[in-house]
């Protein structure tokens, strides 16, 4: 036992059981997470990373309030050094999370990876698409730009029209009837304090089940080879981290963000639009009455969060048909063709 | 892949990304001076607001869709005498008083010098802005074109 002295110093100070600490380490993972689904997983929590020490960054110097957010988000962009650097590769991270993570549950549905024991794996993994749709939606206002201020009204609106508690998320939101500087002191304090707290949460709970779990081995796979998680894994997601930082920096080199036209409440800019994630359920409220477009959207939520009893639901009905993934397939394949129809038009 | 070519993979990535943000830095600097540039001319605007006023003038009558932002010039104009470019406005202070160009502005300019004489007429003359641009606005505007001056160390023009 010769230890380092300063070591020893913080061992009978703060006696932690290392060699517990480095079990995790020493993980065994299936060798199929070699291929490429490999990065799906761990890249939604490398690009939050990004989001959280950029977000931190650009609080030094936004300001909450209707008559200085646009100019603070201009000064951020046009003045700051590394400010536009900071901006896009937040804003930029935020867009390939949603792109990530929505690739990670057709890998998880497809390979039927929710199943028992894993369903409260996927509610945690669908809670955090939500909230991450969440980070999305408040942060696009906080720019306070036209075209943004106009997406929150439409987008609060909406919520207006949800039956019975509609009136109070309304407010709840809005933090009065109409979209106002308490509107902006709200969504700055969801998308830097609530939705945080939700998705560190919600991230815990995820990985710690994952880690109990054990990463679920595919259908049909015979293999029994494992690899460990350290140093392999965590060298691989290094790769991807150091890839997906690349890719951003030099998106944000080559198309610098831009800025639009301040907020103006007297006047309506005549294309309103969503964010592009938000295009599916955009689309499928303009094509069918308001109430049965909530009713429906809400009720889609709501199957795939509880998606592993629902297929579960459908196995016993009709054994070994896998009515399942032929009814998620035709809905991803309606919302991608939703998403593209609003695009395109 | 072994665990040895994984950490050199990693290693050129690090190495690619420093590069990235070294080139990211370029551009910043780029963006800086820019940004310093506008700041000096909301200083001067907010200082000076008759030259404010006379660069709106400037634009709102397209007097930029020939002679450029900032009066630089350099919009093609064949065989004029102006090296084959309509004529910058960097140097009117060093040649007319502020009525004389009110005048050339009010009466325009109907034929423009050819460079070679057995060549074309230019295509491009500037029209009399006699029944547009009058009192305050022309005091403005000529204000604002006294003001033009060129980059240090550029010779004096020929014309204008």
């Amino acid at each position: 036992m010769s230890a380092h002295p300063l070591r020893r110093w913080l061992a009978e100070r703060v006696p932690i059981p290392m060699e517990e600490l480095r079990k995790p380490l020493r993980e065994e993972l299936p060798v199929h997470l070699r291929g490429w689904a490999v990065w799906l997983g761990g890249t939604p929590l490398i690009l939050f990373g990004i989001q959280v020490v950029t977000g931190i960054l650009l609080t030094f110097y936004y300001r909450p309030d209707p008559v200085r957010a646009f100019e603070s988000v201009r000064r951020i962009t046009l003045a700051m050094r590394f400010g536009w650097l900071i901006r896009s590769l937040h804003q930029n991270a935020g867009q390939l999370m949603i792109i990530a993570l929505f690739l990670h549950m057709i890998r998880v549905f497809v390979t039927r990876a929710y199943r028992r024991p894993r369903e409260l794996t996927w509610v945690f993994g669908m809670a955090l698409f939500l909230l991450t749709l969440g980070f999305g939606f408040t942060g696009y206002s906080l720019v306070y730009d036209s075209l943004s201020y106009w997406a929150t009204t439409v987008g609060t609106n909406l919520l207006g029209d949800v039956p019975v508690v509609g009136h109070q998320l309304l407010w709840l939101l809005r933090g009065g009837p109409d979209v106002s500087p308490n509107t902006l002191a709200r969504f700055y304090n969801f998308h830097i304090g609530v939705l945080p707290t939700l998705m560190v949460l919600a991230i815990t709970a995820h990985l710690v089940l994952v880690r109990l779990h054990g990463v679920a081995r595919l259908e049909g796979d015979r293999r029994h080879e494992t690899y460990d998680f350290f140093p392999e894994h965590v060298l691989r997601e290094a790769a991807i981290a150091l890839v997906l930082l690349l890719g951003l920096v030099v998106y944000a080199s080559a198309r610098p963000p831009g800025l639009g036209v301040p907020a103006d409440p007297t006047f309506t800019p005549p294309h309103i639009r969503p964010e592009w994630y938000f295009f599916p359920s955009y689309r499928w409220l303009k094509l069918v009455p308001m109430q049965v477009g909530i009713w429906t959207s809400a009720g889609f939520v709501g199957c795939m969060m509880f998606w592993p009893w629902v297929d579960a639901g459908l196995e016993r009905l009709a054994p070994g048909r896998r009515l399942g993934t032929w009814l998620g397939s035709a809905g991803f394949a309606f919302t991608l063709a939703l998403l593209v129809w609003e695009a395109l038009s | 892949m072994s665990v040895t070519a994984q950490k050199l993979v990693v290693a050129l990535l690090s190495l690619a990304l420093v590069a990235a943000l070294v080139a990211a830095g370029s551009v910043d600097a780029r963006r800086q001076a820019e940004a310093r540039k506008h700041a000096e001319a909301m200083l001067d605007d907010a200082a000076q607001p008759q030259i404010a006023r006379g660069r709106a003038v400037y634009t709102k009558y397209s007097c930029n869709a020939c002679h450029a932002a900032g009066g630089t010039g350099g919009i093609m104009n064949l065989n004029a005498e102006s090296g084959g470019k309509v004529n910058g406005l960097l140097h009117l202070s060093e040649s007319y008083r502020p009525a004389e160009l009110a005048e050339k502005i009010r009466n325009g300019v109907p034929t423009v010098g050819k460079g070679d004489p057995t060549g074309p007429d230019p295509p491009l003359h500037m029209p009399p802005y006699r029944d547009l641009i009058a009192g305050q606005e022309m005091r403005d505007l000529v204000a604002y074109l006294m003001s033009l001056r060129p980059p240090p160390g550029e010779a004096k023009s020929s014309a204008w």
